[in-house]
């Protein structure tokens, strides 16, 4: 799992996207969390979207945007997840 | 999926796309799904255009409906006048053929600049299909000849490429039969070496730009590179050995070694692009950012692209130069052969003027 802070909040439509680009289908997209406590955050915190995607099976990716911390978290192997950040930044 | 034209034009397009082909279909391997032989969808169409029928004879692996004949006894002769206006007699059906192939999103021309039938069409073609498809780059792979070749083949190079500039293609992609000699000994070898060399590293970059990458570059990437500089440049390439480095892999795709074209890229250099394939244990990420940053300080903008695929890693670098040092040699040299052989036709005529002025005021007697 990578955390990164972003300055633009990066839309849903750019994560599906690089996703895709990547190989990746989204199958599910959750909105509107509830506060939670995030074990990789060691927080509270209320991750507003969720994007779960998967490649071949066993690939899985989740990323997930906080707005109230700036932060982008993206749960996978970390190779991808590393690369999904770069793209992600091209868009 | 990217829909993608190749044209290979006169004899030395044509057997550049012949190799294409083979290594499409030969092998089976891994670009065999984009032909239409196997079961997949096609997504690269290939014809191969000539006036010379036993050129297109000699073609091997290329299918028979992909071979267009434009009829023009046996080529023109080197001669890029005549080549200019067999093209617009025949427009018509070249470009239909063209057209019944569909519509893409990326076209190659390649071609040497130096022969008649290739180096005329070819900007003429550039000028066709940028009305016709609108949205597609189109990128012209050029080939240069052999120094020693000839005044004619120097001189056509040097209008050829210049004809070609002025129709604005997305860019020119050079390959040069004299930087490439050092392959072989002997002039079938090096030509062969040379058009499977080229061929590879077009399906190469083909493959990666139809594939979905771990790390992303795209089309609009090879155009912002191929719009770089003076839109002229060139492809290098390396495959690491064992116990290489992604750095030295990467930094060894820019190498002369590698070079279609002699540059020095990190002078030259006005953007890049670079596809790395490999074995994901190979693919360290931070430093292959890291590389690639420090690059962009001596060559300006750098588009990476990252593929998973199995084996030792291998970089394709394609770029775009701000000033070509070796093309001005060229010129200078075409300049001088077409000088001298105006003064040779001159000096061989004033001979004969003289000759003839003998007989002057004189009539046969019999
Ligand atoms: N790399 C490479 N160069 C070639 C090959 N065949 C010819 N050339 C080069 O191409 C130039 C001549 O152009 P061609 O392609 O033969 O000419 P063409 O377009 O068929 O034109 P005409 O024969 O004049 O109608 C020379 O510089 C040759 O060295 C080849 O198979 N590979
Ligand atoms: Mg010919």
């Amino acid at each position: 799992m990578i955390i990164r802070q972003y300055e633009d909040r990066p839309s849903t439509e750019s994560v599906t996207y690089t996703l895709s680009k990547m190989g990746f289908k989204v199958f599910r997209i959750e909105d509107g969390h509830d506060l939670y406590y995030s074990n990789d955050a060691r927080m509270y915190t209320e991750n507003d979207i969720r994007v779960h995607a998967k490649k071949k099976f066993f690939d899985k990716m989740v990323i997930e945007l906080n707005n109230e911390m700036r932060l982008i978290f993206v749960h996978g192997d970390e190779t991808e997840a590393k690369a999904f950040l770069d793209n992600l930044a091209r868009t | 999926m990217l829909n993608i034209l190749v044209l290979g034009l006169g004899q030395c397009g044509n057997r550049i796309l012949d190799a294409m082909n083979r290594e499409a279909f030969g092998r089976g391997g891994a670009f065999a799904k984009y032909y239409t032989r196997q079961k997949f969808p096609a997504s690269v169409k290939t014809i191969a255009i000539n006036t010379a029928i036993n050129d297109l004879k000699g073609l091997v692996d290329t299918r028979a409906k992909d071979r267009l004949h434009v009829p023009h006894l046996h080529g023109v002769g080197a001669n890029r006048s005549i080549g200019k206006r067999v093209f617009g007699e025949n427009k018509e059906i070249i470009m239909s053929e063209i057209d019944k192939r569909g519509t893409f999103d990326l076209i190659f021309i390649i071609t040497s600049a130096a022969g008649g039938s290739g180096s005329s069409f070819a900007p003429l073609l550039v000028r066709e299909l940028k009305e016709t498809y609108t949205n597609a780059p189109i990128i012209c792979i050029t080939v240069l000849p052999f120094r020693e070749e000839g005044s004619i083949f120097l001189q056509n190079a040097a209008f050829c490429l210049k004809d070609l500039i002025d129709e604005k293609p997305a860019g020119v992609l050079l390959v040069d039969n004299q930087y490439l000699k050092k392959y072989a000994g002997d002039i079938k070898s090096a030509y062969d070496k040379i058009n499977t060399t080229t061929a590879r590293r077009l399906l190469f970059l083909i493959e990666a730009l139809n594939s979905e990458m771990l790390m992303v570059t795209d089309l609009g990437d090879l155009k912002t590179v191929m719009n770089g500089g003076i839109g002229i440049g060139t492809m290098g390439f390396y495959e690491a050995s064992k116990d290489s480095t992604i750095k030295s892999a990467i930094l060894g795709s820019f190498k002369p070694s590698g070079l279609l074209f002699p540059t020095n890229v990190y002078k030259e250099g006005a953007r890049a692009m670079l596809i790395i394939k490999g074995d994901k244990k190979y693919l360290d990420l931070d430093l292959i950012t890291k590389t690639i940053e420090e690059l962009s300080n001596e060559v300006g903008q750098v588009f990476k692209g990252v593929l998973v695929q199995r084996g030792k890693p291998r970089v394709l670098s394609l770029f775009t130069l701000n000033s070509v040092p070796e093309l001005e040699k060229l010129y200078a040299i075409a300049a001088e052969a077409i000088r001298s052989e105006r003064e040779r036709q001159d000096k061989s005529k004033s001979q004969l003027d003289s000759a003839f002025s003998h007989i002057e005021d004189l009539e046969p007697i019999y």
